[in-house]
């Protein structure tokens, strides 16, 4: 872990609302699952520094993929080669190691731990669930790395028409999988979760909070497990879904 | 206009026979033992733990922080694993450090406070600090530090059973800070820090409901800065005994305007979220400001 400002390699959008970030980070080794903070201004708006998820990691790089949703991602995409951003991490904990006959399932813009993930152990099927076309990101990406993909959209204009839990539940039923890796809306992680434990797979979530200190100090980035509350940003992000209590 | 004057010409202070090289330390809660990993822990005054309670606290439900301009809300409930377990796991890597490690302790009652301070006395810990901002569940949930009889004798008791210095961190969120400064004096403190967080809100306009599940959450961070430095200030007309002063300090500049106000030292909060070497770089600022300082 260091804290350091680090350069900007690249700043470019990869489609209309989502930007890859790439940052020469060196000596730093993110494992897929973990996340880093950036200060996003030169002053004090926006206060806290923002978490964000290593999407990829070569050499002294790293890539993180975002959206656009406030005064700080703003300033972000702003930001040209050469600038130095404040950098803290790589924090939190990895992915354990999956099994081969694994499925990874990516819901909305929770793209960037599962592409990691994918880069360093390969999925024997990955979902990719969106509300249309315009919302399922990065499958180049993934096709890139050879991995079989399926689609839906919540309105059927690519891919399966329905949700990707729904999706899931379908592959699961063709063939035995062995274990179940998610990044998504909470809601979308907790029904994952539902269907991977009612067939007895284990299943692995990355999750997202808000944070302020990042480094486990504050305990203000929270989520209810069934021995209390646990830091995401210090126990997580990754969380086996057993673990979990879910909230609604 | 008569000019202030820095209580200590050196970087080493002495807080009531506690030797600390520098004035520098974290305010508690808002730091821990993983920013080792970016500083070297051993270079600060002293550590503050995060307030420990005698039954483990699971801590209020989400969300427990937002963000405001400079500054940010919280609400994180004392979330900690208790006196025994912080005693028997937690305790010792803090002590590996090899700086003076203060201990804040808090209770629901007035029980709770002496049962707390009784146990803590016995480790080996630099000096115990009272986090009198807890809402007394006996009173209604003012908190203990905003009744000046109450905070007499939260402070009183705890003194008769501490064998270590005693410090009482003043919540500010009262009408005469000063007052309250010297009841605490009075009932047996050693050292007085201030402040804690300010008592305020945020509302949700498009659920319509506090963002907060307790209505009520603390600010913190640089917005609070001229608020904290008047109050300290005021302490230091009204006490005698050494004062720890904090409240939205980020950088040397800001804990030179505290150690003029009358602060013995500073500590640093918030404003370790958004850099963690916040501290580091306050202790280089305060020593480069001495070389240069004559009264």
């Amino acid at each position: 872990m260091k804290q350091l400002d680090s350069k900007i390699i690249s700043n470019k959008s990869l489609s209309a609302d989502f930007f890859e970030l790439v940052l020469k980070i060196p000596g730093i080794k993110p494992k897929p699952g973990q996340f880093v903070e950036l200060r996003l201004t030169d002053g004090l708006e926006p206060f806290l520094n923002r978490p964000f998820s290593v999407a990829w990691s070569k050499d002294s790089r790293i890539g993180i993929w975002y959206q656009i949703r406030g005064k700080g991602t703003s300033w972000l995409k702003q930001q040209k080669s050469g600038k130095k951003i404040n950098f803290i991490g790589p924090l939190g904990n990895s992915f354990p190691k999956l099994p081969a006959d694994s499925i990874y399932i990516v819901g909305g813009c929770g793209t960037g731990p599962i592409h990691f993930l994918s880069t360093v152990q390969k999925p024997a099927l990955l979902l990719i669930g969106g509300h249309d076309t315009k919302h399922i990101y990065q499958r180049q990406a993934f096709k890139k790395l050879g991995i079989r993909t399926l689609v839906s959209t919540d309105d059927g204009s690519l891919g399966y028409k329905g949700l990707v839990t729904d999706l899931l539940s379908q592959e699961l039923s063709k063939k035995p999988y062995k274990a179940v890796a998610a990044c998504g809306p909470e809601r979308m992680m907790s029904a994952v979760a539902k269907i991977a434990e009612s067939q007895k797979i284990n299943c692995y979530l990355s999750f997202e909070a808000y944070m302020a200190c990042g480094l486990g100090a504050c305990f203000g980035c929270a989520v209810k497990t069934k021995t209390g509350h646990k830091r995401v940003c210090h126990d997580g992000p990754v969380f086996k879904s057993t673990e979990i209590e879910w909230t609604s | 206009m008569d000019q202030l004057k820095l209580k200590n010409k050196t970087l080493a202070v002495n807080l009531t026979g506690i030797k600390l090289k520098n004035p520098v330390m974290n305010a508690s809660g808002a730091f821990g033992l993983s920013y080792g990993r970016l500083i070297d822990l051993k270079k600060l005054g002293a550590i503050v733990t995060k307030t420990v309670t005698l039954e483990s606290r699971d801590g209020n439900p989400l969300p427990r922080i937002i963000e405001t301009p400079a500054g940010m809300l919280n609400s994180i409930g004392l979330q900690n694993p208790g006196i025994e377990k912080f005693l028997s796991d937690d305790l010792v890597k803090y002590q590996k450090i090899g700086i003076p490690i203060f201990v804040s302790v808090a209770g629901k009652t007035l029980n709770e406070y002496i049962e707390i301070t009784k146990k803590v006395s016995e480790a080996d810990i630099a000096a115990i600090e009272l986090n009198v901002s807890c809402p007394n569940v006996k009173a209604g949930g003012l908190a203990f530090g905003a009744d000046l009889k109450v905070l007499d004798k939260v402070v009183s008791n705890c003194r008769k059973v501490a064998k270590k210095p005693l410090i009482v961190k003043l919540t500010p969120n009262v009408q005469d800070i000063g007052v309250f400064a010297k009841t605490a004096e009075n009932a047996g403190a050693d050292i007085i820090s201030l402040v804690n967080t300010f008592l305020a809100m945020s509302i949700d306009i498009n659920k319509k409901i506090p963002v907060f599940a307790n209505t009520f959450a603390g600010l913190s961070g640089p917005a609070i800065k001229p608020i904290a430095l008047r109050m300290v200030y005021q302490v230091a007309r009204s006490v005698s005994i050494p004062i720890i002063g904090l409240g939205g300090i980020r950088t040397a500049e800001d804990a030179i305007e505290f150690l003029l106000a009358g602060a013995d030292a500073i500590a640093v909060g918030t404003s370790n979220f958004i850099d963690p070497n916040s501290m580091i770089k306050i202790i280089a600022g305060i020593k480069k400001y001495l070389e240069n300082y004559k009264d």
